[in-house]
């Protein structure tokens, strides 16, 4: 190596450094073809007085019209479709969209979490959702959004001694009797939206808890990571609920935004989707504030407060012979869930952060226990106090939108087996590349440990997650 | 001694490209951004506020009427010139910051026009509709509006 290869290549690197940002300033490519108007005279201060002033408008001829203006049909070609005086365009189109996630995962290390989780590296597609959105009028609109699963077919029973999983095998009458195995469908969301002011809507449905950035952020090409974190998946708020919400954002000034979400529903339950099983309907809400002045920082706080109740009603008859309904409650608590989170993206750099808490304190008759099914004792649920965090911090470079990241999460909670505390601790890094804007991929290594130790195995996790996520 | 030198010269050269700031592409633009109405349109001003509030899709009332945001196609340079502004954002990262909202359910981008030409043509015809484009631009049928009270030629108008 001589002192003038080593001149050389370093002149060849300082010349790679100078030569990014000359790219980046290089002048725009020439405007669009445009005619500039002959009313318009290029000399002219900033702001022509004759176009400034609506008093001294500029008077063209009108055959001058269709050069400076567009027809109704072409508007509407556009979806601007010119309504009533003083309402904005509406596009009625029923609109169809949503997007994909495949992923193979691999989980390496202990047999036990093997067993428990993925014996052997698989394939499959996490989701298939599908959204439909309609605007009916200027100021009210439909959504929803449907998951279409394979499942329930091949999920396990859980306790069952013999290992048993669901079949949804069935013979396909168009298909000389052949096998089929027919999967389900989860409504993710589905509500009506009526914009009754700019700065307040009310939604009627069903809709994601507005707590925190990941779980409005939701689909797979817009989170970062493959996986959730612990304390997302372990669902401190309810992911979805029933009922109502009213929702809202108010600029403050132009660079500062504060948005408001306020919802009543059924809150949890095993069937909250489309019944309350108690009269405490729950409430929640949700306050940020963002600020646009270096970079883009957001700050948020959520609530939430309900009961959950899972009961049945028992049909019997009377002494009359009269069918009566006893609601025996089986479990009852009061749960109060409180959220932090702090969104801050700076040119490239993000930094994304939440802190989640659950208060549970069951009511006096609403704790109903259960056998155990590997103790074979006799176990009843404990009010508990759960919490947890998760960090992410990644980078995008413009090179093919790579974003290398990497989370730490942690989680303390109640198991639910053994309904003694669990602690968990993670950490993921990982590459996300989003060269297309509807396409990613995502690659990730996971290594989780439990220091307390865990039902299933005292071990860590190692998992690698391979996800390919697509928008359309 | 020399290997090492060069090596470590060359990864720290190599970092320090790609973590460079790229400049945005709002200074390279040769003239600031006028923002551009129709000659209807009822004010002769817009709040900073409302139009960034119009074209992050809210929805924005303007002495009663509804501003329709109006966008030049994506990767001009005067698109990228003012989604810089307003989101902070290069086109890549535009592209992904409405794909998200759209997953999110947080509005879709307001209506791109095929042109910069046309876009002032529906500013002219459309009641509401508010773009923005060069001088080179206009025609007798829109008017340039200020921004929070400041014309293109004074200091600190937003899209220097």
């Amino acid at each position: 190596m001589t002192r003038r290869s080593l001149a050389l290549h370093t002149l060849l690197l300082l010349a790679l450094v100078s030569a990014t940002p000359v790219q980046a300033q290089s002048d725009p490519a020439p405007l669009p073809a445009s005619e500039p108007s002959a009313a318009v005279d290029p000399s002219a201060p900033a702001e022509p007085p004759a176009q400034t002033s609506p008093e001294a408008p500029a008077a063209p001829t009108p055959a001058d019209d269709t050069q400076y203006e567009l027809s109704a049909a072409e508007l509407a070609q556009l979806g601007l479709t010119e309504t009533a005086e003083g309402e904005a365009p509406v596009d009625t189109d029923l609109k169809l969209y949503g997007f994909v996630d495949f992923s193979m995962q691999f989980i390496v290390g202990s047999e036990e979490w093997r067993a428990g989780l993925q014996r052997y590296p698989s394939f499959f597609i996490g989701n298939f959702n599908i959204y439909l959105s309609k605007n009916i009028t200027e100021s009210i609109r439909m959504f929803s959004e449907v998951r279409l699963l394979y499942l329930p077919n091949g999920s396990a029973m859980r306790g069952s001694p013999t290992g048993e999983f669901v079949t949804t095998s069935a013979y396909d009458y168009a298909d000389s009797q052949r096998t089929l195995r027919w999967g389900g469908i989860e409504i993710e969301r589905v509500y009506l939206e009526w914009a009754m002011h700019p700065r307040l809507s009310l939604r009627a449905g069903q809709f994601l808890t507005p707590y925190g950035i990941w779980n409005v952020d939701h689909g797979s090409p817009t989170v970062i990571p493959v996986a959730r974190p612990f304390i997302i998946g372990q669902a401190l708020f309810p992911e979805r609920q029933t009922g109502l919400e009213l929702l809202g954002q108010v600029s403050l000034s132009a660079s500062q935004r504060l948005g408001y979400h306020l919802t009543l529903s059924n809150g949890f339950g095993p069937v909250s989707e489309y019944r309350d099983l108690d009269a405490n309907k729950s409430l929640g809400a949700r306050l940020f504030w963002q600020w646009d002045g270096f970079g883009t920082l957001r700050v948020g706080v959520s609530g939430f407060y309900g009961r959950d109740t899972n009961s049945r009603d028992i049909e019997n008859f009377d002494a009359q012979g009269k069918l009566e309904f006893r609601e025996t409650i089986s479990q009852q608590s009061d749960v109060l869930s409180l959220a932090g989170d702090l969104q801050w993206r700076y040119e490239n750099f993000l930094l994304q952060a939440e802190l989640i808490t659950q208060q549970r304190k069951f009511t006096k008759n609403g704790r109903g226990g259960s056998i155990h099914r590997f103790l074979g004792t006799y176990v009843a649920p404990k009010d508990t106090f759960a919490y947890g965090s998760y960090a992410l911090l990644g980078y995008r470079f413009r090179w093919l939108g790579i974003m290398p990241y990497a989370v730490l999460s942690s989680i303390d909670f109640v198991d639910p087996d053994v309904q003694t505390l669990a602690r968990a601790y993670g950490f993921t890094v990982g590459l996300n590349i989003r060269a297309i804007e509807s396409v990613v991929i995502k690659l990730d290594y996971t290594h989780a440990w439990w220091p307390d130790g865990f039902i299933v195995t005292d071990d860590p996790t190692q998992t690698f997650n391979l996800q390919l996520a697509w928008a359309f | 001694m020399i290997k090492r030198k060069l090596t470590l010269l060359s990864l720290v050269l190599i970092v320090v490209a790609l973590l460079r700031p790229h400049a945005p592409v709002a200074k390279a633009a040769p003239e600031p951004l006028l923002v551009i109405v129709g000659l209807q349109f009822p004010v002769n001003d817009l709040r900073m506020a409302d139009l960034k509030d119009a074209f992050l899709s809210q929805p924005t009332l303007v002495a009663g009427r509804r501003l329709i945001a109006i966008n030049h196609p994506i990767n001009t340079p005067m698109r990228s010139a003012f989604d810089t502004v307003m989101l902070g954002l290069d086109p890549a990262g535009v592209g992904r910051y409405w794909v998200d909202r759209r997953i999110r359910d947080e509005g879709k981008p307001p209506t791109s026009a095929p042109s910069a030409e046309i876009a002032i043509r529906i500013a002219a015809s459309l009641a509401g509709a508010v773009t923005y484009g060069t001088r080179a631009l206009l025609n007798p049928k829109v008017k340039v509006v200020t921004v929070d009270g400041k014309s293109a030629s004074q200091p600190g108008y937003a899209f220097h």
